[in-house]
C-alpha cells in the first residue's frame, strides 16, 4: 500500500508541529507547508499569497494550521488569514485533496468579541463551504509548551507575577490528545458537521493554571492578580509603537473573556482528552 | 552530421542557435514552449506599426497599451503587460507546482516564444572586468562573443565614460535621442565630470537593444513598442527559421534529459502542450536554455535530486524615485521613448571594485498611476506638470555578492511519478541589505547639488527577492566542477553531451544587467562545441 501523504498549513509553529508529529509518528508522509523551510519535505507557504493547487495533487489530507498574527490592522488580517484560508481551501478543491481539516480555536465561539475568535469564526464558515472538518482546540499544554500555555509557562518562571484575568477558567487539551484527534478524523468514515471543541470539559482558573506551570518548573512564584483592561491598554499603546510584546491585546481579551465550557460530544468520535490536573505529569 | 537539440527560445538559447548555426554542417533542432501573444492582438499591432502614431486608432492604441494594476508591495506591478497581454508568464505547465516563500516573486520561468527577453528592458551591458574574479575564465575570453552578439543584434548606444570600464565591442548604432530631464543630467555630469569621477560616479548613455533609427518617439515603450523595434531573441529565432538553418518545434515541453552512462548522445523527452503526448528526441548535443530556474528545475527533475537544495545568485533591484530641484517642463507635452536613458556606475567602498549599476528613466505613463490620488485627480492637480518634470527614477542593481539568496529545492510529489513541487524561499532581507540601499541613495543625494537628482528616500524600495529576474549561478562553471557545478562547456559529471548554457552557468552575477553575457556565453560555448572539444 502507497504510504499516505499529509500536507499540514503551519507545520514550523506549535500546534502543526504537534499534527506533524503525530501524523509522521503514525506512518503518514507529511509535507509541511511553512514560512520557513526546516525540513526536506517543507514547501514554503504564504497565507498572504495563495498557494498553486498543483502543490497538493495527490495529497490526500490537508490539514490548516497556519496562522499569521503579525497584521496590525483589521482588515489585513482578514485579508491575510480569512483570504489565505479561502485561497488555500480552493486550491485543495481544484487539487482534489482527499479531507481537508481546518484548525480553528475554542476562541471562536458566537458572541466573541475577540478579534481573533471573529476571524476564526469567518473561517469556519469558509471550511464548512468546503465541506471540511473544524476542530477548536484549547489551550495546548505538554512537556515543552509552546502557544499561550507556552508563554504562561515562561511568565510562571518570574518570582513576582502581576497576573490579569486571574479568575477566569479556561479550557485546556493535552499536546498527545491533539494528534490523537487529529488522526481519528484523518480516518473516521464520515467528517462531523460541526465545529469540535477538543478540549477537557473541567475549567481550570487562570491563577491555578499559572501556579501548576510554576510547580511542574520548580518555580514559587507571588502572584498578584490585576486587572485586565489596564493591562490591555499598555498592550496596546505598545502595539501601536510597533513594540515587540510577549502577549497580544488581543490574546489577553480573549483570556479575560472565557470560551462556554465544552460539550460533551467527542465520546461518540472516539476522543476522549485528559483533564489538566495538578501533579498530573505529561 | 553533427547534431544538437536546444531547449527554449529566450537569449541563451539565441546566443548559442547564433554560434551553432554560423557554420554549415549542424543540424540544429529547437523545442521550445513558444507561448505566443494572441492573434486578435496581433492584428492590432500589425495594423498599428503599418501607420504613424497621428493615425493610430484609440482602441488599437487603448488595447497594446494596457498596464497592469500596482503591485502588492509599492514597487513596480507584479507583472509587466506586453501589447497589454501576459502572454510572457503564463503557466503552460512550466511552473506549477510551484511553492513561493513569503516575498519571492512568482514568475520565476518563462514558456513564451522569446522568453523573458520579449518583456525585458533591453538594457546590453557586458559585465565588468571584476565580476569574473570568481569565473574559470577572464572577461578576455568574453569579448569576441560579445562582440558577435552585439552584431547579431540591435545596438544602440555611444561611447561615453562608461566604455572605460565597460567597452562597446561593436560599432552600435545611434542612441536613442534623450529627453530634456535625461539632457539636463547629462549636461549637468560633463560640467562636474572630474568632481562626480572622484566620488565614484561614472555616466553615460544606456545601451539598448533598439533599433533607434525607426523609433518614433510614441512613448508606449513599456508596454511593448508598436513597431517591434524592441530586440527579443524570437528575433534571432525566427530568423534562422525563415532561413531554414534550424528545425522549429514548438508547443512541446522538455521533461526530461538524459544521457546514458558511455553514450555519445544524449536525449530529451519532450511532452505535448496540446494533447500531453510524450516523445523522446536524441542528438549529439542537448543544449540546456530555459533560463536559470526552468534549467535548474529540469536538471533536478531530471536527476531526481529531491531536496538537494541549490542557492542562485540575485543581482537585487533597488526602485529608487527621485525629484530634480530644476524642471524640465511637462513631459507629457512632449514626444519622448520611456526606455532607460541613462546608465550610471556607482562605487561604494564596503563592495569593494564591484559596482552598483543605476539605469534612470525619465517620465512614462506609469508615473502618473504612484502619483497620490490627490496629485492626479484633487486639489495637487495644479502642480501634477511642474511634479512630473521634476519626477524621475532609478532602477537600481546590486551585485550577487551583495544581495541575498534564492534557494531551490524540489520536493518529491504526493503522487510517484509526477513532477515534484519546485521550492522557491529566500531569507528576508536583512539590516544590512537596508543599509546598503540607504548608502546608495545617501550618496546619490550626496551627488545632489552637481547632478540635481535627490532620492525620495521614503519611497525607496529593494524589491522582493526573485524580482529583478537578473538571477543565476545554480550550477556555475568552475575549474574543477563539484557534483552541481559545470566546467566552461555547461557540463554536469556524468552528463558530457548535455551543455546548460543560460545563466544558471554563470558563477556570479554582476550589477550591469546579465542578458548580454548570458548570450556571450551561451554564444561562447556554442562556438566552442562547434571547433570540437578535448576528448
Amino acid at each position: 500500500m502507497n504510504t499516505q501523504v499529509a500536507a499540514v498549513t503551519g507545520a514550523g509553529g506549535y500546534v502543526g508541529g504537534l499534527i506533524r508529529q503525530a501524523l509522521s509518528e503514525s506512518g503518514w508522509r507529511v509535507v509541511g507547508l511553512v514560512r520557513r523551510l526546516r525540513d526536506l519535505d517543507d514547501i514554503p507557504y504564504d497565507l498572504a499569497a495563495g498557494l498553486d493547487p498543483g502543490v497538493l495533487r495527490g495529497v490526500d489530507l490537508l490539514v490548516h494550521c497556519a496562522w499569521d498574527f503579525r497584521a496590525a490592522r483589521r482588515a489585513d488580517d482578514w485579508r491575510i488569514n480569512v483570504g489565505g484560508c479561502r485561497r488555500l481551501l480552493t486550491a485543495a478543491s481544484e487539487a482534489g485533496v482527499g479531507r481537508v481539516i481546518v484548525v480553528s480555536s475554542i476562541a471562536a465561539f458566537p458572541g466573541t468579541h475577540q478579534r481573533y475568535g471573529r476571524a476564526k469564526l469567518a473561517v469556519e464558515a469558509a471550511a464548512r463551504a468546503h465541506g471540511a472538518a473544524v476542530i477548536r482546540p484549547g489551550l495546548v499544554f505538554g512537556e515543552r509548551p509552546g502557544g499561550m500555555v507556552g508563554t504562561l509557562e515562561r511568565l510562571a518562571g518570574l518570582p513576582l507575577i502581576p497576573l490579569p484575568a486571574s479568575a477566569s477558567d479556561q479550557y485546556l487539551l493535552h499536546e498527545r490528545d491533539l494528534g490523537a484527534a487529529v488522526l481519528r478524523l484523518a480516518t473516521l468514515p464520515e467528517l462531523p458537521r460541526r465545529p469540535l471543541v477538543l478540549a477537557h470539559p473541567a475549567p481550570v482558573g487562570m491563577k491555578d493554571l499559572v501556579t501548576e506551570l510554576a510547580r511542574r518548573r520548580g518555580s514559587r512564584p507571588v502572584i498578584v492578580p490585576v486587572p485586565w483592561a489596564p493591562a490591555y491598554v499598555l498592550l496596546r499603546l505598545g502595539e501601536v509603537s510597533h513594540l515587540d510584546l510577549p502577549v497580544r491585546a488581543d490574546s489577553l481579551w480573549g483570556l479575560a473573556h472565557p470560551p462556554p465550557p465544552p460539550p460533551a460530544d467527542l465520546a461518540e468520535l472516539g476522543i476522549s482528552p485528559r483533564p489538566f490536573r495538578a501533579g498530573d505529569e505529561p | 552530421m553533427p547534431s544538437a537539440i536546444v531547449i527554449g527560445s529566450g537569449p541563451a538559447a539565441a546566443g548559442v542557435l547564433l554560434a551553432l548555426t554560423a557554420e554549415p554542417g549542424w543540424a540544429v533542432t529547437v523545442v521550445d514552449m513558444g507561448i505566443d501573444l494572441d492573434p486578435e492582438t496581433r492584428t492590432v499591432l500589425e495594423r498599428l506599426a503599418a501607420a504613424p502614431p497621428r493615425e493610430w486608432a484609440e482602441d488599437d492604441v487603448a488595447r497594446v497599451a494596457r498596464r497592469a494594476a500596482d503591485s502588492r508591495d509599492g514597487g513596480l506591478p507584479e507583472t509587466k503587460l506586453i501589447y497589454g497581454s501576459d502572454y510572457v508568464y503564463r503557466d503552460a505547465g512550466q511552473l506549477s507546482p510551484l511553492a513561493v516563500g513569503p516575498g519571492v516573486h512568482p514568475q520565476l520561468i518563462s514558456a513564451a516564444y522569446g522568453g523573458f527577453s520579449s518583456a525585458w528592458s533591453a538594457q546590453v551591458l557586458p559585465f565588468p572586468e571584476t565580476a569574473f574574479r570568481t569565473w574559470p575564465f577572464g572577461a578576455g575570453e568574453l569579448a569576441p562573443h560579445y562582440a558577435a552578439i552585439l552584431r547579431a543584434i540591435p545596438f544602440a548606444a555611444t561611447t561615453d565614460d562608461l566604455a572605460e570600464e565597460l567597452p562597446l565591442y561593436a560599432d552600435p548604432l545611434p542612441p536613442l535621442p534623450l529627453s530634456a530631464a535625461a539632457s539636463a543630467i547629462l549636461e549637468r555630469y560633463r560640467r562636474n565630470r572630474r568632481l562626480l569621477r572622484r566620488r565614484g560616479l561614472t555616466l553615460g548613455r544606456a545601451r539598448l537593444a533598439v533599433k533607434s533609427a525607426g523609433c518614433t518617439l510614441c512613448g508606449l515603450c513599456m508596454s511593448g513598442c508598436p513597431y517591434s523595434l524592441i530586440y527579443s531573441s524570437a528575433e534571432t529565432v525566427g530568423r534562422l527559421r525563415a532561413a531554414k538553418r534550424i528545425t522549429y518545434l514548438g508547443g512541446l515541453r522538455a521533461v526530461r534529459i538524459d544521457q546514458q552512462e558511455g553514450a555519445t548522445e544524449a536525449s530529451v523527452t519532450v511532452e505535448s502542450l496540446s494533447d500531453g503526448s510524450r516523445r523522446t528526441l536524441s542528438a549529439d548535443r542537448v543544449v540546456v536554455a530555459c533560463g536559470a530556474i526552468g534549467t535548474s528545475r529540469l536538471v533536478l527533475e531530471s536527476r531526481r535530486l529531491h531536496g538537494v537544495r541549490l542557492s542562485l545568485q540575485e543581482s537585487a533591484q533597488i526602485i529608487m524615485p527621485l525629484l530634480s530641484l530644476h524642471g524640465s517642463g511637462d513631459p507629457r507635452d512632449s514626444s519622448k521613448h520611456a526606455m532607460g536613458e541613462l546608465s550610471m556606475l556607482m562605487r561604494i567602498p564596503e563592495l569593494g571594485a564591484e559596482p552598483v549599476h543605476l539605469q534612470y528613466f525619465t517620465y512614462n505613463p506609469a508615473f502618473l498611476d504612484a502619483l497620490p490620488g490627490p496629485m492626479r485627480e484633487g486639489p495637487g492637480r495644479r502642480l501634477l506638470p511642474s511634479v512630473l518634470g521634476r519626477l524621475s527614477v532609478i532602477l537600481g542593481y546590486l551585485p550577487s555578492g551583495a544581495s541575498r539568496r534564492v534557494d531551490l529545492r524540489l520536493v518529491a510529489a504526493a503522487t510517484d511519478g509526477a513532477p515534484g513541487v519546485l521550492s522557491v524561499e529566500a531569507p528576508p532581507a536583512d539590516r544590512a541589505h537596508a543599509r546598503l540601499v540607504r548608502k546608495v541613495c545617501l550618496r546619490l543625494a550626496g551627488m545632489g547639488p552637481w547632478l540635481d537628482l535627490y532620492p525620495i528616500m521614503p519611497k525607496v524600495i529593494l524589491s522582493g527577492a526573485a524580482r529583478s529576474y537578473h538571477w543565476g549561478s545554480a550550477f556555475p562553471h568552475r575549474a574543477t566542477p563539484g557534483a552541481l557545478d559545470t566546467d566552461r562547456w555547461g557540463r554536469l559529471q556524468g552528463w558530457d553531451r548535455v551543455h546548460l548554457v543560460d545563466a544558471s552557468v554563470l558563477p556570479s552575477i554582476a550589477s550591469t544587467t546579465f542578458t548580454l553575457t548570458v548570450m556571450a556565453n551561451s554564444h561562447r560555448i556554442g562556438s566552442e562545441v562547434v571547433r570540437g572539444l578535448p576528448a
